[in-house]
C-alpha cells in the first residue's frame, strides 16, 4: 500500500480507532491517545503489515488491540519490579479530576464502570459488535482468538453486562 | 426481555459511553505527526547505535590482528628453576656427598659409631 494512501486510510479510521483504543484502555484518555501513536508508528515503520487476509479496519484494530496488551504487560511487570516509575496515564488517576468527577455523576460514566467490570475480552467483543457493528467473526479475529471463543465471550458478556446495567439502574 | 430489546438495549449503552469521545479525541494530524517524529528519532538512534557497534567491532578486531600479527613473545622459563646451558660443568663425581648435611641425632644414636662404654672397656 501507497504511504499516502495508508495514512488516508488510517485518517479515515482515526475515530472509531480512538474509541477502541478508549475501550482498550478502560477509558482512559491519555492512555488511548498513546496507544494510538504506538499503533501508527508500528504501522509506518512496517512492524505491522497489512497483508489483505482481513478488512483494513479489522487489521488496524487489531494493532491498536496488541499495542493495548503490550502496554498494559509492561505496566503489570513495571509494577512488579522493585524500580517501578511513577505512572501518569493509569486509569484510576483519569478519573479524579473536577472535570471527571462531574462527568462521572453522569450516565456515560455508570456505563463504562458497568463496562470495565467485564472481563477484557467480554467487553472487547460486546465493543466490536455493538458500538463498532462488527460480526462476532470479525471481533474474533480483531482480538486474535477462535470463533467458538469470541462466541462464548459475546453470550457470557452480553448477560453480565445486562445484570450490571440494572444494578447500576440503567434502563 | 427479548434478545432483541437486550441487544438494543447494550448498543444504547455502549453509545452512552462513547457519547464524549469526540471532545476528548486528538486530531488525527496531531496523533499521526508525534508517531512519525518519535519513528524518526528511533530510526536514526539505531542508525547511530549500529555505526557505533561496528566501528568497536572494527577497533576490536583490528587489535586482534596486530596481536597476531606482531613479534612472538619470548619464552621464559616457567617457575623459579632456571637451568643455564653450561650447568653440565659443574656437575663433578660426589656432588651428592658434597650436598648432603649429616644428620646429628641419627649419628650419635648409631652403635657402630658410638659404642656403649661397658663394650669399649672390655671384659676383664
Amino acid at each position: 500500500m501507497v504511504p499516502t494512501e495508508l495514512e488516508q486510510h488510517v485518517a479515515q479510521l482515526h475515530p472509531a480507532s480512538f474509541a477502541w483504543a478508549l475501550a482498550c484502555t478502560r477509558w482512559n484518555p491519555a492512555e488511548a491517545e498513546e496507544v494510538l501513536q504506538s499503533a501508527y508508528l508500528r504501522v509506518l515503520e512496517g512492524r505491522a503489515r497489512f497483508a489483505g487476509r482481513s478488512s483494513f479496519r479489522t487489521w488496524l484494530f487489531s494493532v491498536v488491540r496488541n499495542v493495548a496488551v503490550d502496554r498494559r504487560r509492561r505496566q503489570w511487570l513495571e509494577e512488579l519490579s522493585p524500580w517501578k516509575t511513577p505512572n501518569r496515564s493509569r486509569a484510576d488517576a483519569a478519573v479524579t479530576g473536577p472535570h471527571e468527577a462531574l462527568e462521572s455523576a453522569q450516565r456515560g460514566a455508570q456505563v463504562r464502570r458497568a463496562l470495565s467490570a467485564l472481563g477484557s475480552r467480554q467487553r472487547e467483543v460486546l465493543e466490536l459488535v455493538f458500538f463498532h457493528e462488527m460480526t462476532v467473526e470479525e471481533a474474533a479475529t480483531v482480538m486474535g482468538v477462535a470463533l467458538g471463543t469470541a462466541r462464548a465471550h459475546y453470550h457470557r458478556g452480553k448477560l453480565h453486562l445486562m445484570a450490571l446495567l440494572d444494578s447500576e439502574d440503567l434502563r | 426481555m427479548n434478545p432483541d430489546e437486550g441487544d438494543q438495549r447494550i448498543r444504547a449503552a455502549l453509545a452512552e459511553a462513547h457519547r464524549s469521545d469526540g471532545a476528548r479525541m486528538p486530531s488525527f494530524k496531531q496523533v499521526w505527526t508525534v508517531a512519525k517524529q518519535t519513528g524518526r528519532s528511533r530510526s536514526s538512534a539505531r542508525v547511530w547505535l549500529l555505526t557505533s557497534a561496528s566501528l568497536t567491532a572494527a577497533i576490536g578486531l583490528a587489535a586482534w590482528l596486530i596481536a597476531q600479527l606482531g613479534p612472538p613473545a619470548a619464552e621464559f622459563p616457567r617457575g623459579t628453576h632456571w637451568t643455564g646451558p653450561t650447568d653440565f660443568l659443574l656437575r663433578t663425581p660426589g656432588l651428592v656427598t658434597l650436598r648432603t648435611v649429616p644428620e646429628f641425632g641419627s649419628a650419635s644414636s648409631s652403635p657402630l659409631l658410638h659404642p656403649p662404654v661397658d663394650a669399649r672397656r672390655g671384659t676383664p
